[in-house]
């Protein structure tokens, strides 16, 4: 089989210089940049709007409950802070899921984003 | 690059070496490129292609076990890729003709010699173009990257039946066109 398949080494030569082209020097090029990229890439989070919003609308909402809780609770206008009652407060702990919820899902999206570019 | 030196790049690229994978694009980036394209034949495809496989072998170096050479290991990720490309993009490649090869007489060696370097050149890119793409991987695996035929059936999945039968086609178009324009050489000179 191996003398039915054999043909001389200038006819050899004659098909490498049709069936290899020279690759770009792009290639190399873009190659190295996207490999130094990934290689300096952490977690960067990626404020965005949605995201600022989202976190302003629950620092108000935080706000409002918790001022609220304080006047129907003690019936007074006292408005003193005291971090005992604000790590008992339900409204404290429903805006840190909250929080918590929009950074991991940006996280998840942006392994998607990386993901999605590297195949 | 000798097998050793190729070794020692290998095992800093599964280290996470960008030095030593920059060398290693260097050596192969030229025959990469070409089966790629070889295969997509579009430039820009095979720019895209070509890229994203070296990212794919830095990615999964280390799951390369020196089992195996790295060329062939690096031609099945190039091959892979390219063909799950082609297949998002509903290309279908033309299959090896397997009906059985006709013998033709006549001596390769002396057929060869007797054409001039450049008319042999034309004739050969002419059989070349004619040959489907796959049969141009199999001339390209077999006859210049010097593989066996068990291994482009690694690379290639293509059964060894399948590979000799393609192999033995191209050869023999090969022969035909040099024939042929030999016969014209001769007939012109009477």
């Amino acid at each position: 089989m191996k003398d039915e398949l054999k043909i001389p080494d200038e006819v050899k030569e004659d098909m490498r210089s049709t069936l290899e082209t020279a690759a770009p020097s792009s290639i190399l090029k873009n190659v190295l940049s996207r490999v130094k990229a990934k290689q300096t890439a952490g977690y960067v989070p990626d404020i965005q709007m949605p995201f600022v919003l989202t976190l302003l609308l629950i620092a108000a909402a935080g706000y409002y409950f918790y001022t609220n809780g304080l006047t129907s609770t003690l019936g007074s206008t006292d408005m003193s802070f005291e971090f005992g009652g604000l790590l008992t407060s339900n409204v404290f702990w429903f805006s840190l899921m909250a929080v918590s919820s929009v950074v991991f899902l940006d996280l998840v999206s942006q392994q998607r984003k990386v993901k999605k570019n590297n195949v | 690059m000798d097998l050793a030196q190729e070794k020692e790049y290998i095992v800093s690229l599964q280290k996470g070496d960008a030095r030593a994978l920059e060398v290693l694009i260097k050596h192969y980036q030229n025959r990469l490129y070409s089966l790629v394209l070889n295969l997509v034949k579009n430039e820009d495809d095979a720019i895209e292609l070509t890229q994203d496989i070296f990212i794919k072998i830095y990615e999964k170096s280390s799951s390369f076990q020196f089992n195996a050479k790295f060329s062939t290991w690096l031609f099945s990720v190039a091959y892979n890729t390219t063909i799950s490309f082609l297949r998002k993009k509903h290309i279908k490649l033309e299959e090896i003709n397997e009906e059985r090869v006709d013998y033709i007489s006549g001596s390769y060696e002396m057929t060869s010699s007797l054409l001039q370097s450049e008319e042999r050149t034309i004739y050969i890119q002419e059989a070349l173009s004619k040959m489907g793409e796959q049969q141009k991987i199999l001339v390209q695996l077999f006859y210049l990257e010097e593989l066996s035929m068990k291994e482009i059936e690694e690379v290639t999945g293509i059964k060894i039946n399948s590979i000799k039968i393609g192999l033995m086609r191209a050869r023999q178009n090969l022969l035909k066109h040099l024939s042929a324009s030999l016969q014209g050489e001769l007939n012109s000179l009477l």
